[in-house]
């Protein structure tokens, strides 16, 4: 008797529930009535550079780019809302910072300099100091759930940005996801990485436009730019270019330049690419970094060891550190000591000086899109 | 008479597909492929170059091999009528070869698939970049191409690194090892064009063909007892005027290459 009672409760519920739902308004993640029509993103490109590749399933579209710029320089992505990916990557610092070692949320400091995303697009051979990413739509999530960086889990990030109405828009219209639920650390990663690729910053510099015969070096340039490539018997043999070469002043290899001293490659207090290899001979290497707009930089190398310029050139000056046993030395071997005189000094200072582009900060898609509020 | 009938027409289809055969080498089974494996070896003995490994030099010194690269341009297999292009361009980094002790083969090798199969007598590479592919530079390259490499470009010659060979001398002879050298070269003169003939390599349908390309060191650096490279007093070119250094380099490479067929 009970049993029949409770099923035609049960019966009538369920149709009350159904009725609700017919009458009910539409899926408010829906995002199908936003229009998706992505305008493809060209960059500007100097003549004479490599090409930009991109993934084929992330090209760059104006929309993905804007939705990438606001998610850079938005605190929304780290746990307290502190910290952007503008906090340590700041444009008018090359996107760089001030910091010889890197500060997160609350002062975490970090075990590396903040590295300039000046050209990060042209980098292949693996990002970070260390190689350790591979793609620029994966590297862009460490940052977020690191710790000392931003230290937020990416499905937080991801909720707020499903419960964010702008964001909502604006990923339907990079990506053509039709529900809120869409939005994942796979997009925000492709997002992030479309904007990081617009960096392309060097091609006004005094260097190419002297190469290109806008205006010409000066005499103490142009021996220094002999200098730095090797370029004449006459001159001293600089070396650089080996490692910083044209045009964009790396070779994004992964090398020991010298600077730590140790006397067993195990001993290298952070193992760099040897961690990520698990190679002994790789401790002590690290990728090396651009010169372009290094006189925006207050820290050199991944520690941020050197402060000036001419605290760099006194290393290679020196010839750096090199172990004596042969068998422990993965510096290499065009790291030697090159006896500059001052003059020959002043003139490679006076070339690199030539590497400073600063005409970026004028490009509307590189600024704060939040500046003002 | 059926079977006759069936039987002609059996000959016709062959002879037709044979034929087709001839006419576009696209015979899907009628390839194999040819794998080159490198042997970086420093004198008679036959050891393997290392960063870590002493060779004896003529001048009385000890010297190590710590890298050793170089391009390898428009590789083709031929007989005395037609060739076949391997590849216009590869890179190969010598550097510390690692011994598969099983094979009795090293790490570094470069392997060609979709060579067709045939009886082939010679085969011919150059050294460094051949001059069409030396007048572009990194940027006309995907990221994919070894030519797209800066590290690879010198533009002070406005041409490629051909070869990087790079070491240490034990000049003070306490093992330090202390005096280095680097040896670049590069430019259109300096390319060399290295041709195996009468080598017979035969490429069997959906077979590897294996050779082994031995490179002696020492012979790259010494021609004899008292005619060798200079490494004490010209321990580096890398720079222009530097081309009697490269040229001495590149002219030793035919002696320094030796190619063996290796068999199963
Ligand atoms: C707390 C400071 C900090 C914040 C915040 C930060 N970064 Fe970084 N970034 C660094 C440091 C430090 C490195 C180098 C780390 C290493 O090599 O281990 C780095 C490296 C990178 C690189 C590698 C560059 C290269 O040339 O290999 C990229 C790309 C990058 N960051 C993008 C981002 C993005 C995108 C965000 C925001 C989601 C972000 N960063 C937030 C400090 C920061
Ligand atoms: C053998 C390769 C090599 C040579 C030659 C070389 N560098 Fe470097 N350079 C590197 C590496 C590797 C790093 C990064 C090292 C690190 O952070 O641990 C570096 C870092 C730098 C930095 C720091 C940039 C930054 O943002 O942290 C500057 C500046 C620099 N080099 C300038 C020069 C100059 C000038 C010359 C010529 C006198 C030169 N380098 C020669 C490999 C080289």
């Amino acid at each position: 008797m009970n049993w029949k009672f409770t099923g035609v409760i049960l019966a009538v519920l369920s149709i009350f529930i159904f009725a609700c739902k017919d009458d009910s308004k539409p899926d408010e993640g829906d995002l199908t009535f936003i229009s998706f029509d992505p305008v493809p993103y060209n960059p500007d490109i100097p003549a004479g550079w490599p090409q930009l590749e991109q993934p084929a399933d992330n090209p760059m579209t104006q929309e993905g780019v804007q939705l990438g710029r606001r998610l850079f320089f938005d605190p929304i992505l780290s746990l307290d809302s502190t910290i952007s990916c503008s906090t340590c990557h700041i444009p008018e610092k090359g996107f760089s910072d001030d910091n010889p070692l890197a500060v997160g949320i609350g002062g975490a400091i970090g075990d590396r300099r903040t590295m300039s995303l000046v050209n990060v697009g042209f980098v292949n051979s693996g990002l970070f100091w260390d190689g350790r990413a591979k793609t620029l739509e994966e590297q862009a999530l460490h940052p977020i759930e690191d710790p000392r960086e931003m230290n937020l889990s990416l499905s937080e990030a991801v909720e707020r940005l499903q419960n964010h109405g702008d964001y909502s828009t604006r990923f339907r219209k990079a990506f053509g996801i039709n529900h809120i639920r869409e939005i994942n650390a796979d997009l925000l990663g492709k997002a992030l990485a479309q904007f990081q690729r617009i960096i392309i910053v060097g091609g006004e510099s005094k260097f190419e436009r002297a190469m290109r015969g806008e205006l010409a070096f000066s005499d103490e340039e142009l021996e220094g730019r002999d200098m730095f490539f090797d370029a004449n018997l006459l001159s001293l043999d600089a070396e650089c270019a080996h490692c910083h070469n044209r045009p964009l002043f790396t070779t994004n290899e992964f090398l020991n330049n010298g600077i730590t001293e140790v006397e067993r490659l195990l001993d290298h207090p952070d193992p760099g690419l040897g961690e990520v290899t698990g190679k002994e001979l790789d401790f002590g290497k690290f990728r090396v970094p651009t010169l372009i707009n290094w006189e925006l930089r207050d820290h050199f190398m991944h520690d941020g060891r050197f402060v000036s310029m001419e605290d760099v050139l006194d290393h290679y000056n020196s010839g750096g550190h090199r172990p004596s046993d042969p068998d422990e030395d993965n510096v290499d071997l065009l790291i030697y000591p090159l006896n500059m005189n001052q003059i020959e000094f002043d003139n490679l200072m006076a070339f690199l000086r030539t590497l400073s582009d600063t005409t970026f900060l004028e490009n509307p898609d590189l600024q704060d899109p939040f500046a003002g509020r | 008479m059926k079977n006759l009938f069936l039987y002609s027409l059996l000959l016709l289809s062959s002879l037709f597909l044979i034929s087709c055969g001839d006419d576009d080498d696209n015979g899907a089974d009628a390839v194999g492929t040819l794998e080159i494996f490198f042997e970086p070896v420093y004198g008679d003995s036959g050891d393997l170059i290392n960063r870590t490994s002493n060779f004896d030099y003529p001048d009385g010194h000890e010297i190590r091999i710590v890298v050793s690269e170089l391009f390898l341009g428009d590789l083709k297999v031929g007989t005395g009528s037609e060739e076949f292009i391997l590849s216009d361009i590869e890179y190969i980094d010598l550097s510390d070869p690692v011994l598969d002790q099983s094979s009795g083969l090293t790490d570094k090798f470069i392997a060609f698939d979709n060579v067709p199969a045939g009886a082939y007598n010679f085969l011919e590479f150059g050294i460094g970049v051949p001059p069409a592919l030396n007048a572009m530079n990194p940027s006309d390259f995907g990221s994919t191409n070894p030519l797209s490499q800066s590290s690879l470009y010198w533009d002070a010659w406005d041409s490629y690194i051909f070869s990087k060979l790079e070491g240490r001398m034990d000049l003070a002879g306490d093992g330090s090892f202390s005096h280095l050298f680097a040896y670049h070269s590069g430019g259109d003169e300096v390319y060399r064009i290295l041709q195996a003939q009468n080598f017979p390599v035969e490429i069997r349908s959906g077979e590897t063909t294996r050779i082994k390309l031995t490179i002696d060191h020492n012979k790259l650096l010494v021609r004899g007892a008292d005619d060798y490279m200079d490494i004490e007093n010209k321990p580096a070119a890398h720079s222009t005027g530097h081309l009697d250094i490269m040229n001495y380099l590149a002219d030793n490479y035919g002696s320094a290459f030796t190619l063996q067929l290796l068999t199963d």
